[in-house]
């Protein structure tokens, strides 16, 4: 192969690879999904990493999506962006729901976004609060899921279930629901996240 | 004649050849459609599919009430065209209406709060119509497909003579495409100005107050001047500049006296529009735009139908902002809402939270029994629920 030719193919595989978003593969077991906790899925997904944020789909972030809100601090908002409100430490668990319904609107995906039985739940061993979603997307498909969350030294730490209301939120929300039981603190500091992908 | 004057005659000839002109003073007849084969008829398909994907949309707002009361003020304003033109409501938190040439009308929720009356409101559903009826879509599209035409040739054309003599002339190629940028929006501009007049004389012949025409445009000022980023964009660039419409629209308004008492239309409006005020104004505050919302609830016109929300909607803007001390401001305001209109639950949560953070605990536990009372079935009932129990 001539070495021009093999320059353009290694350029246009390097722009491929960087298009797209960096998923992994991420095996059924226990996970430590941040410092403060671990979890323990039956399944396997794929996942995406971008600041705090974690992402695992089964099928595609369109169709299912859990996501791992991991420490959000003080005046930072949830979605990492710079249109919505901002979290603050001080705010209750219904300022808090009011937050995830307000950024997830101004994010610009979803056209409407209801909050349903707001109530306080434990987040594994922690103190933490539960609630349920009903979104309508931009194109008008309908969407059913529910976040669980949790303040833990100052931080909002939470997990998000969203998924078509046809057929891939009652496939998915059994796995959602075994999640949140099976959160786990963890007891040390660890530094390897993710260990064993 | 040397190659480079060659490639530039050829590429004016090619140019000549292929425009399209549009008659400026052409304009639609009620029940009118496009001819297949005709530029109008393919761009009315594409509309038809952009349509179609609107009636799907999330964001169409599907209130019976307020889609009827929204397409009657249409038909009124358009006569012979009612049937013609199509208006869908879409919940976006921003001030604009648009017209499409196939008959589709979008008017935003953001337009909707800006509005005080009747009168404000016609006078931008008259500028949709006029648009649709002066066929300004389709003069764009033609005005538009030809310049940028010209300049696809013309930049061939330069390549080719910089080529020939051994120029760079991407310079020239920028300028060019800032000149035909400039002139696409200078047309665009006589169209808005077309429009706002077209407009105006719609609203009069129905005698609704030609105010209502400039009063809207002083709104979009004064909340431009209050933001603390450039929202302008590309709507000015289009558009003629706010002031410039103000002194047009008074001008003409003038010059046309009612022959009744001029028609304002505030009453109906209210009835119409604040069931979905509030929702609307919170919606917008979810995007931090505080000094924009400072001047929308500003402008929100008081009614006696609902009374505290104006408080209501001050106290969520403090909270939200959360500046500091911002705590007894907010409260002061729900408890304004609260005298006024004691039976809406929104600022009985609201105090009710707040107090729950000050020692106040007794006065925090009475307005959160009292939300749960007019609100039994409230979204965040457990959790309230909860809070009382430890208050108690």
């Amino acid at each position: 192969m001539r070495p021009l030719k093999k320059l353009a193919i290694t350029i246009i595989c390097l722009q491929l690879v960087g298009c797209a978003a960096k998923y992994t593969y991420l095996k059924a077991g226990r996970k430590n999904v941040t410092e403060a906790y671990s979890v323990s899925t039956a399944i396997n997904w794929s996942q995406l990493k971008i600041g705090k944020i974690t992402l695992w789909t089964a099928n595609g972030s369109t169709l299912d999506r859990i996501i791992f809100f991991n420490g959000i601090e003080e005046d930072e908002t949830i979605f990492d962006d710079k249109k919505s409100l901002k979290f603050r430490s001080s705010m209750n668990e219904v300022e808090i729901a009011e937050l995830f319904i307000g950024s997830l609107k101004s994010s610009g995906q979803w056209a409407k976004a209801k909050m349903n039985r707001l109530a306080p739940k434990a987040f594994g061993p922690f103190d933490g609060f539960y609630f349920e979603l009903d979104l309508t997307s931009e194109d008008g498909l309908s969407y059913k899921g529910a976040a669980s969350c949790s303040i833990i030294d100052k931080k909002l730490y939470s997990i998000l279930f969203l998924a078509t209301e046809l057929h891939y939120h009652p496939q998915y929300n059994e796995e959602f629901k075994n999640i949140l039981s099976s959160i786990k603190k963890n007891t040390k500091k660890k530094s390897n996240f993710w260990g064993g992908l | 004649m040397n190659r480079a004057k060659i490639y530039l005659l050829l590429s004016f000839l090619v140019m000549a050849l292929g425009c399209q002109t549009l008659d400026e003073s052409s304009y639609i007849k009620p029940g009118d459609k496009p001819e297949l084969k005709t530029t109008e008829a393919g761009l009315w398909m594409q509309m038809d599919q952009v349509e179609q994907k609107v009636k799907k949309s999330g964001k169409l707002v599907t209130d019976k009430k307020l889609n009827s009361y929204i397409q009657n003020l249409v038909c009124e304003l358009a006569g012979d065209y009612c049937s013609d033109i199509r208006v869908y409501i879409l919940n976006v938190p921003h001030f604009n209406a648009s017209m499409y040439p196939n008959g589709m009308m979008q008017v935003w929720t953001g337009t909707l709060l800006r509005t005080q009356n009747e009168s404000q409101l016609v006078a931008i559903l008259g500028h949709e119509i006029t648009h649709y009826i002066k066929q300004h879509s389709l003069k764009r599209f033609v005005d538009v497909k030809n310049k940028t035409n010209f300049l696809s040739i013309f930049n061939v054309a330069l390549a080719g003579t910089g080529a020939v003599y051994g120029i760079d002339t991407r310079g020239l190629s920028d300028l060019a495409g800032l000149g035909v940028m400039s002139t696409i929006s200078a047309y665009s501009r006589d169209h808005e100005r077309e429009a706002d007049a077209g407009g105006l004389d719609l609203m009069m012949k129905l005698d609704y107050a030609a105010e209502g025409a400039p009063e809207i445009w002083e709104r979009v000022i004064e909340e431009q001047e209050a933001s603390d980023k450039s929202s302008s964009g590309l709507f000015l660039a289009t558009h003629p500049a706010p002031d410039e419409r103000i002194k047009n629209l008074r001008e003409r308004a003038k010059k046309n006296i009612a022959s009744k008492v001029p028609r304002i239309g505030e009453k109906e409006f209210l009835e119409n529009i604040l069931p979905h005020r509030g929702e609307w104004f919170l919606h917008e505050l979810d995007h931090k735009k505080f000094a924009e919302m400072e001047v929308v609830l500003k402008n929100l016109a008081f009614s006696n139908l609902h009374e505290g929300e104006l408080h209501f909607l001050r106290g969520e803007l403090i909270r939200k902002k959360a500046d500091e001390d911002y705590l007894p401001k907010a409260i002061s305001q729900y408890q304004k809402s609260i005298e006024l209109d004691p039976s809406d639950p929104r600022p009985r949560r609201a105090i009710g939270l707040l107090l729950m953070r000050t020692d106040q605990k007794q006065l925090a536990a009475k307005n959160l029994e009292k939300y749960l009372e007019l609100k039994p079935k409230a979204e965040d009932f457990l959790m309230i629920k909860n809070y009382l129990k430890q208050l108690h």
